[in-house]
């Protein structure tokens, strides 16, 4: 009832808000400068603005881009009232899955491979993954996303043009400059139920000599998340009556405990942070970026079993946690030799910081160091052939303790604690590692029907042997509406810094890398001027992947054996003046996979005789984005996600039920946690002015009906997950 | 799968509508640059005379350019409001005119500057002849626009956008054309003359 109540009054003042701005601004006279930034622009400032941000290392044509490429622009990111990067991706990027995880940060997923080490995180073109632990760890949290001008998700394998580590996809967020924001806006946020507050600033402005200017960000929030009440907790177990934690609780019923964070709340209450500068001078580009985030996590089903059998930990005075600071500077140069011979130089200089505790203990507290060079050639010596060869080089200092995080004391009780404590060795050492690339690309226009795409890396790490990751395109344009793409390609990825360390001091030498190969065939169609239609088919012939491998409670990630699965994504893009339509439907199925001897997964049951579907993954996911301009001044927005069921973790879960804890955890005839999800969001925005925005979400608004319909699964899952709860979330944006 | 084909459905069912899909960022630049075109444009008295009637972008073909022109709703050239007219293929206009619907020809030489879309290449020398003594700023982004008789066409040159200019074609159309704007452009033809810019790709 009280959560009603807040609700309806956030409506209730949002409305009168909304109302109120449009009596006193309606008084005024109306801004006609517009705030479409290329339409202030003169003819010389427009002949600096670059376009085309391609996932092709020679430039090229958006049609001909050998890849599905997604992009995600500032006023989609307005219009879904996005709380995260993840929630952000899961409403716009095909076949894409977000799903929980007890342990570490969230998860996010393409095409049927997921992990947070399975796929690039850039900004501005530069990799932003933490490379000892995890993989892709910062931005991703945040609600904080001013910033963002758009960004690029390259589906499928990209290890040829991006280097190791793109396995799955490639997201790029590119954020504004100088040339792409112009002017002073402030933004505030916040949300209800799932309770949040955001505000934003930002500033743009180019040099009186116009040859370059600057941008500024900053942002911070709080998020406080939403209570038990509102997003429940649901474990596929009946706990006893009689002592232990959560006794007496239901399989299917909300866990109730006061340990259990509230859903998306910040690690140590620490406040998201984000800052960024950039100056652009000439041929010229630096920037600099500090961001800071992190959640907390409820408890896997063996942490509660604990006391009850004598397993598990007893501490759960806290829930599971994760944090991370993030620190970059960067500088590019452009050298223009000739007309058609460029070399581009960057050097970079990243510090990443990370901390997770679990059960009130700390696992892990590290710093890792990066500092990073690339020099990239591109040659255009006919209009028939492009070339691009390019080096990088990556130094990494690993095992430096953590800076700047408050003291241990609140966690004083941790039987574990060091400044670099590990989990996979403890202490944790320091160590230094290097990373050497050589790569290129030719493109060759054969005709205006025919373009081809030849290109190859090369990477040697200080444990690994030299990585090799090819990649052949051919793209067809028969007619001015049809496009085909067929794209094969080998991405491969080295196994994280603490892993390829703790095998290399095991005497085990060089660590074998992941690889992926895949062919693509892609089809686009320009329908007629509204309708955009493709259609793509994909398959991961071979797989041979690096993977959890539990060995019973603890474990260590390995090459675990080989996967091969198959899939389609289906895109329609409907749009008029006033209306735009995106729909999408991804399905990715597992055909085969083969298990080291004498590793274990919790991938997929197949390799155990049960089932043949992938664990963590739901074969058919739906999604749909509509936008309809009511009138000048009012647009609304929604967007619906069907995650249509989950075979295969419920075939996990008959596998492994009494793996973990020695005894079932999952009551028989468990059903809930293994069906679909279901994701809807209603928005309006509101422009009583050009300078003013308002805007208002419902977020997951399904859960009204039934929260089960908002739940959103966790890898590894013994059927249980958490609801997403039902929320609301207002926004003003004002443009000086 | 059944909201795709919902989707499908509607979409198959739905009339056409105006030109609105959300444009990419080239043609956002490229329509900034159409509306930075008529600034540095002279146009004949005759076409030119009425300051109440605004000035015409017309764009005939398949039009990349979605809703790239929205801002301009409110924008003024030469104290002049700047509308947008779409046309569809040359091939549906002649269609029209032989069934006696001449009216959308007829509007297509009224613009003051008209985009001729890439999917118009082979009527090209056509919609040119129609035009040419109408007084037309033709803007195109295909090779050999020029030489068919084209005013200025689009380039991407290391991902930047540049332009060129026939001034023959100019000089027929009785346009005058700026120095400034001439100043600016890569590459200059005059009848069988032809001038490189003197300045770098991307030094300007």
């Amino acid at each position: 009832m009280f959560t009603e109540k807040r609700l309806l009054f956030v409506c209730v003042l949002t409305t009168l808000l909304a109302f109120a701005s449009d009596v006193l601004l309606s008084a005024q006279p109306q801004d006609t400068n517009d705030s479409k930034d290329v339409f202030d622009m003169s003819i010389e400032e427009l002949m600096n603005v670059e376009i085309v941000s391609s996932a092709t290392l020679t430039k090229t044509k958006p049609r001909l881009v050998p890849a599905a490429v997604t992009t995600v622009t500032d006023e989609q990111i307005r219009a879904s009232g996005a709380r995260s990067l993840f929630e952000l991706l899961d409403i716009y990027v095909p076949n894409l899955q977000w799903i929980r995880h007890h342990w570490e940060a969230d998860h996010m997923g393409l095409r049927g491979i997921y992990g947070e080490s399975k796929y690039l995180l850039l900004v501005n073109g530069r990799v932003m993954n933490e490379r000892t632990h995890y993989g892709a760890m910062s931005e991703r949290d945040l609600v904080l996303l001013g910033d963002i001008h758009h960004i690029d998700i390259v589906r499928g394998p990209g290890s040829a043009l991006y280097g190791p580590g793109a396995i799955s996809m490639v997201i790029n967020i590119i954020t504004y400059n100088a040339d792409t924001f112009k002017g002073t806006e402030v933004t505030t946020r916040m949300g209800a139920v799932e309770e949040f507050y955001a505000g934003e600033f930002k500033h743009g402005r180019k040099f009186d000599s116009n040859d370059g200017g600057f941008f500024l960000y900053g942002g911070i929030g709080k998020y406080l998340g939403a209570n038990q009440d509102d997003a429940p907790q649901i474990f596929a177990y009946d706990f006893p009556d009689a002592a232990g934690q959560a006794a007496g609780t239901r399989a299917g019923d909300p866990l109730r405990h006061p340990g259990i964070n509230r859903d998306g709340e910040t690690h140590r209450n620490l406040p998201p942070v984000k800052l960024h500068a950039q100056v652009t001078k000439g041929n010229w580009d630096m920037w600099a970026r500090y961001t800071r985030g992190g959640k907390q996590g409820v408890w896997d089903i063996q942490n509660l079993t604990s006391n009850v059998y004598g397993w598990g930990f007893s501490d759960l005075s806290l829930p599971n946690t994760y944090g991370y600071q993030q620190a970059t500077a960067y500088i590019g140069y452009k050298q223009e030799l000739a007309e058609n011979l460029g070399i581009d130089y960057a050097f970079s200089y990243n510090m990443q910081d990370f901390e997770r505790f679990i059960e009130h203990r700390m696992r892990d507290a590290y710093r890792e160091d990066e500092y990073y060079g690339k020099i990239l050639l591109q040659w255009q010596p006919s209009d028939k052939h492009k070339i691009a060869v390019g080096s990088e080089i990556s130094h990494k200092e690993l095992g430096i303790k953590s800076p700047g995080w408050p003291t241990q004391r609140d966690y004083a009780r941790s039987s574990i604690w060091s400044p670099t404590s590990w989990i996979v060795i403890n202490p944790m050492p320091r160590w230094a590692t290097n990373l050497y690339s050589l790569f290129g690309e030719h493109q060759w226009t054969i005709n205006d029907k025919w373009t081809t795409f030849i290109g190859a890396r090369f990477d040697r790490h200080t444990y690994t042997s030299w990585m090799f990751s090819p990649r052949l395109a051919v793209v067809h344009t028969p007619t001015d509406k049809d496009t085909f793409k067929l794209m094969w390609s080998r991405s491969v990825r080295a196994n994280m810094e603490e892993e390829l360390k703790a095998n290399a001091l095991a005497g085990g030498g060089d660590s074998d890398p992941e690889k992926l190969d895949s062919i693509e065939l892609r089809y686009e169609r320009q329908q007629n001027k509204n309708l955009d239609l493709a259609a793509s088919v994909f398959v991961h012939y071979n797989f041979e992947l690096i993977g959890w491998n539990q060995v019973g409670s603890a474990g260590n990630t390995t090459n675990i054996g080989t996967q091969r699965d198959y899939g389609f994504e289906l895109e329609a893009s409907y749009h008029t003046e006033r209306t735009r339509l995106v729909a999408s439907h991804g399905y990715t199925k597992l055909y085969d996979f083969f298990l080291t001897r004498g590793v274990n997964t919790n991938i997929t049951a197949d390799p155990y005789g049960i089932g043949d579907d992938l664990a963590d993954w739901s074969n058919h996911i739906s999604k749909l984005t509509f936008q309809r301009k009511l009138n000048d001044k009012w647009t609304f927005d929604s967007s619906l996600r069907v995650y249509w069921g989950f075979p295969g973790m419920k075939d996990w879960g008959r596998h492994s039920d009494s793996a973990v804890a020695g005894f079932p955890v999952i009551k028989d005839g468990w059903q809930r946690g293994y069906r679909g999800n279901y994701y809807l969001n209603l928005g309006l925005q509101y422009k009583p002015s050009k300078n003013l925005t308002i805007g208002i979400t419902g977020y997951n608004l399904l859960g009204i009906i039934n929260k089960d319909l908002n739940k959103r699964n966790y890898t590894g899952s013994y059927g249980d997950y958490r609801c997403q709860a039902p929320a609301l979330g207002v926004s003003l944006t004002y443009k000086f | 799968m059944i909201i795709l084909a919902s989707v499908l459905l509607v979409a198959a069912i739905a009339p056409k509508a105006g030109a609105g899909a959300t444009s990419s960022q080239e043609y956002q630049v490229k329509a900034a640059f159409l509306y930075n075109f008529l600034q540095f444009i002279g146009w004949p008295e005759d076409k030119s005379a009425d300051n109440n009637q605004p000035l015409t972008i017309g764009i005939v073909g398949k039009d990349p350019f979605g809703d790239a022109f929205e801002p301009i709703k409110d924008k003024k050239v030469k104290d002049r409001n700047v509308i947008t007219k779409h046309f569809e293929s040359f091939e549906e206009l002649k269609k029209s005119a032989e069934e006696g619907k001449t009216r959308k020809v007829e509007m297509l030489t009224k613009c003051h500057l008209l985009f001729i879309c890439s999917s118009e290449q082979k009527n090209l020398k056509e919609i040119l002849n129609l035009v040419k003594d109408q007084n037309v700023l033709t803007v195109g982004e295909m090779e050999g626009f020029l030489e068919a008789g084209g005013i200025i066409n689009f380039l991407v040159v290391e991902n930047k956008i540049r332009f060129e200019i026939n001034t023959s074609a100019a000089e027929q159309a009785k346009l005058e054309i700026r120095s400034q704007l001439l100043r600016l452009a890569k590459r200059i033809v005059e009848g069988d003359k032809k001038t490189e810019s003197s300045e770098k790709a991307g030094n300007d």
